[in-house]
């Protein structure tokens, strides 16, 4: 609510206006009361009292006048008025040294009245330099790059390059651009310098809120998004199911407090459109989860209805592999496939008969089944507490680049595994009890078996998954990884790259008789993620997906080859990797990668929304931001209410002292 | 108790004498203390003073001794040849009996005053009438010079209770039909009334060639409106009142009292009567010496013959 330049953060204390009720009510009610007393001279009295009566109205006017001020005050004090500094020059000197911290990040990219908040951004920062003389010190920071235009140091300077400043895809906060704003202050030795932060407002805008600024500097705090908060449901992500190359996982950011219904469109490249209609009851985040019948086409376009912010309605998702896993399982057991077996509670994890709709081809053997044709066939080999027959062909596997899982267990026959072993700098040692039995946990969470899966669900999957028997095993020098150990960091789990393919060695075994782990939230992701593990080969291990700050950090921009690019990229002025599919070309192989757009950028919850908390007013404030004017309005506001408040003590005093004494 | 202690009397040790025959007497012996001499003549022809000798005065007025003495023609004058017959008025509207609580009440030191004037002139042969007003009725005394008639005079006034808004304009009509004769006419009110009527009036009597003494008394009160608290003001005479502040309104009321002081003041100047305000905290002492000797009164009584 804005009255003439002053707005109000509480306009909600305007109802305590109907407090007015309250002076006219004494006002209409006023009669004093009087001893009686005759006298002669009332001629007098009457004629003088002409004269009292048109005194004494007056003066009851202006009493009740100062009463209802006093109300009015109070209640605009409450309301929190403020100057809002896109009016004016309020504070502003004018010609003081100025510096400009503009934020070019995506997020200024939405348009909530039609145009975008950096055309806005862009108009201001006219008018403003457009004010100064032209020689005036100014300063021009974007959050960006801090560092991109050192040259520029008069308002003219400034001006010229305004028309060709563009937003980036990147999510850059204002923290990096703010400290190089202070240190201009002290490079130049300005005593009093005016630093005009223009931002839309976002949350994410900071990754820090400073918390006290150097008194040189006046910060003045723009939000360019006005009041109105921003509309806006994105797609902040878009991937496989974990385990499941069947499913997609749409994440969803409600990052401007929508509440309609949408619809989500999935296109497929052969025309094919599914629509979903959602429900978007005000949540911050969401997963959906779309299981197709078929395999994932190549390419799926994923479209969300028009908001403030477009940029992130639509994903162009590549699956990461439309081939399918052939696993070869060789169980030891006598009996595989029997209930309790180890072939059992692995198949389980892979879907058991319709092992095929999730993407797996299986075919279990004994030891004494296993021959070239099927290691051939295979794309993972899972030895489940199997004897070594021929280890030649399990070494073969693995230089052609197949995967090779081993699971321990009673049956295993500990010298010729360690002939297999020792060829990979591992060593296999007696198996150890553990009572009771102990817990394991993930060591390392960056390891590519876990990356699909966030780490807080993975910890809930191991809860309650304890060991009480495991092989001994050593990595020696060899290199191997261990991504899952005891707690006192023996190893549970190790992975090894081999010259092509990779191994796995599961230190206890893949059924309950040496632990708990079959039974576990976590054995069917596990075993799904380690066979994907496995089973990628250098072009397929090579998908990534990226968000834009990765792209930015990494460098690696230039060496993208756009393969798809949204269309509402293609025509837009903007600087930055744009969200899309690209490849890239490493060590001879060609990486596929997925960029998009920061997640933070998404999030259009704002200052203002978090001083509804109040918070964010207070973040702010903290931060000795005059976002708002109030600062220097209050007082003085305050300063004319307490003069009113004595007159009209003084006033209420005498007329009391007349018409109340006796 | 000497009449020197009786002359420094306040007004309200005086109102202390219940009797008001006795309370006149003790006024006129504090006013008769000293030099003063009663200017009231009458009775018989008595040698006022000498006058040179004018072409048309009666040769028989002709005084030879001194014209033996001085060899100058010298006529001789004298005083009053005729009763005088003096009609006091004496005001009981509402007004004059304030203040009703504690004090001297207006009414209470006319009476005195108009007691002590009767008490002088019948000491001196000359015929007194009382005019006041009782109820709606007025009640008149008709001018009689015994002394036994000072006693019903007193007897009439102490039973006189001010009320009402019978004021002193009814009394001045009811003495122009009444007072044929050249008299003396002494009036006693607060005069809070309309000056145009009041003035009309007594240019009435005027013409008719008596002598007017007029008494104005009010009350400190009145005249200065010592008030400091709200009040709801009542008329002592009519149903009107107004409520206010004391202290607020005190500025205009002594404006408007001051501004009907002025014109009553200058009015009765321009006339040639013998006015007076008189306050009730003033000897009554003093203020019948004051009449008996004052300049103008002396004046006014050689007009007389």
């Amino acid at each position: 609510m804005s009255l003439f330049n002053i707005s109000f953060l509480a306009p909600l204390a305007f109802l305590g206006l109907l407090a007015l009720a309250i002076p006219i009510y004494l006002h209409m009610r006023h009669k004093p009361r009087a001893e009686r007393y005759r006298f002669p001279a009332i001629d007098f009295l009457l004629k003088a009292d002409k004269k009292r009566k048109r005194r004494f109205r007056v003066e009851q006017m202006l009493l009740m006048l100062f009463r209802i001020m006093i109300v009015c005050l109070l209640a605009i004090l409450f309301a929190k008025p403020y100057v809002d500094e896109k009016f004016g020059d309020s504070g502003l000197k004018t010609n003081a040294p100025l510096i400009v911290l503009l934020d070019d990040s995506v997020s200024m990219m939405a348009a909530p009245g039609g145009e975008r908040l950096f055309e806005e951004a862009r108009l201001q920062i006219r008018d403003l330099l457009e004010r100064r003389a032209g020689a005036s010190p100014t300063r021009l920071i974007l959050a960006g790059n801090p560092e991109a235009h050192p040259k520029l140091k008069t308002a003219d300077q400034v001006l010229d390059v305004l028309p060709r400043l563009k937003p980036t895809t990147g999510g850059h906060t204002l923290d990096a651009g703010y400290e190089k704003a202070l240190a201009i202050v002290r490079e130049e030795g300005w005593n009093q310098a005016i630093l005009r932060i223009i931002t839309d407002g976002s949350l994410s805008a900071w990754r820090q809120v400073p918390v006290e600024k150097p008194s040189a500097v006046e910060v003045i705090y723009a939000s360019v998004r006005g009041e109105k908060p921003l509309r806006n449901l994105g797609l902040s992500k878009v991937d496989q199911a974990p385990g499941d190359t069947n499913s997609i996982e749409v994440s969803l950011q409600n990052g401007g407090d929508q509440r309609e219904q949408a619809n989500l469109i999935l296109s497929m490249p052969d025309g094919t459109r599914l629509s979903h209609p959602m429900r978007v009851d005000g949540f911050a985040q969401t997963v959906h989860r779309f299981g197709l019948e078929e395999r994932v086409p190549a390419t799926l376009t994923l479209r969300l209805p028009s908001d403030d912010f477009d940029l992130d309605n639509e994903v162009v998702y590549a699956p990461r592999s439309n081939r399918k896993v052939n696993i070869l399982v060789v169980d030891g057991d006598s009996h595989p496939e029997a209930i309790h077996s180890e072939s059992f509670f692995f198949k389980n994890a892979l879907g058991l008969d319709e092992s095929d709709l999730y993407g797996y081809a299986l075919n279990v053997v004994t030891p004494a089944g296993l021959d070239r044709s099927k290691t051939d066939w295979a794309d993972v080999i899972c030895m489940l507490n199997a004897d070594l027959p021929q280890s030649d062909m399990l070494t073969e596997a693995l230089d052609t680049g197949k995967g090779v899982m081993v699971t321990m267990g009673e049956r295993m026959d500990r010298d010729a595994w360690n002939q297999f072993f020792s060829k990979y700098g591992l060593e296999m040692w007696e198996a150890k009890s553990l009572e009771p039995p102990r817990p394991a946990e993930i060591k390392q969470y960056d390891h590519p078996l876990f990356s699909s899966i966030d780490e807080s669900d993975w910890r809930g999957y191991l809860d309650g998954f304890t060991v009480g028997r495991f092989t001994i095993m050593t990595a020696g020098q060899s290199g191997a990884k261990v991504p899952i150990a005891l707690a006192d960091g023996t190893p549970l789990l190790l992975t090894h790259q081999a010259s092509a393919g990779r191994l796995a060695v599961w230190a206890s075994s893949a059924d309950l008789d040496w632990n708990s782990f079959a039974l576990s939230f976590g054995y069917v992701p596990f075993v799904r993620q380690i066979v994907a593990y496995l089973s990628e080969r250098d072009e397929n291990m090579s998908y990534q997906g990226m968000t834009v700050s990765e792209v930015l950090e990494q460098d690696i921009a230039a060496e993208l080859n756009p393969k798809y690019i949204p269309e509402v990229y293609r025509d837009l002025d903007i600087a930055g990797p744009l969200p899309g599919i690209y490849t890239r070309q490493v060590n001879k192989n060609t990486q596929f990668i997925q960029v998009r757009l920061d997640p933070e950028e998404l999030n259009f919850k704002s200052f203002e929304a978090l001083a509804d908390t109040n918070q964010g007013e207070n973040v702010l404030e903290q931060a000795g931001f005059r976002s708002f004017v109030r600062a220097e309005l209050a007082p003085q506001v305050q300063w004319l209410l307490f003069a009113l408040i004595l007159v009209e003590t003084c006033v209420a005093a005498r007329v009391s002292l007349n018409w109340g004494g006796r | 108790m000497s009449t020197s202690h009786i002359a420094g009397l306040s007004p309200s040790v005086l109102m202390g004498i219940k009797n008001l025959l006795v309370r006149a007497r003790s006024v006129v012996e504090g006013a008769l203390v000293g030099e003063h001499v009663s200017p009231f003549r009458g009775g018989s022809i008595e040698f006022a003073q000498h006058r040179s000798y004018s072409p048309g005065d009666e040769l028989r007025y002709i005084d030879w001794r001194l014209f033996a003495r001085t060899d100058h023609y010298h006529v001789k004058q004298f005083e009053v040849t005729t009763n005088l017959r003096a009609y006091i008025l004496l005001d009981s509207s509402g007004s004059m009996s304030y203040p009703e609580g504690q004090g001297v009440a207006k009414h209470d030191y006319a009476a005195t005053l108009v007691a002590a004037l009767s008490y002088i002139l019948i000491q001196q042969s000359d015929a007194v009438s009382v005019t006041t007003h009782r109820d709606d009725d007025v009640i008149f005394l008709p001018p009689r010079s015994q002394v036994a008639y000072l006693q019903q005079i007193c007897q009439i006034i102490e039973n006189t209770k001010p009320a009402g808004d019978h004021d002193i304009l009814q009394l001045l009509k009811f003495a122009q039909d009444r007072i044929v004769q050249r008299s003396l006419v002494v009036l006693f009110s607060d005069f809070l009334v309309d000056l145009d009527q009041l003035m009309a009036k007594i240019r009435i009597l005027q013409s008719r060639g008596h002598d007017l003494m007029i008494y104005q008394i009010l009350h400190r009160d009145e005249l200065e409106f010592p008030f400091s608290r709200f009040y709801r003001f009542e008329s002592m005479e009519d149903p009107r009142f107004m409520v206010a502040d004391s202290k607020q309104i005190r500025a205009q009321y002594m404006e408007a009292l001051q501004e009907h002081q002025d014109q009553l003041r200058a009015a009765m100047r321009k006339i040639g009567v013998d006015f007076q305000t008189v306050h009730t905290e003033e000897s009554p002492s003093r203020v019948i010496a004051n009449c008996l000797n004052g300049p103008m009164r002396a004046k006014k009584l050689r007009k007389l013959y």
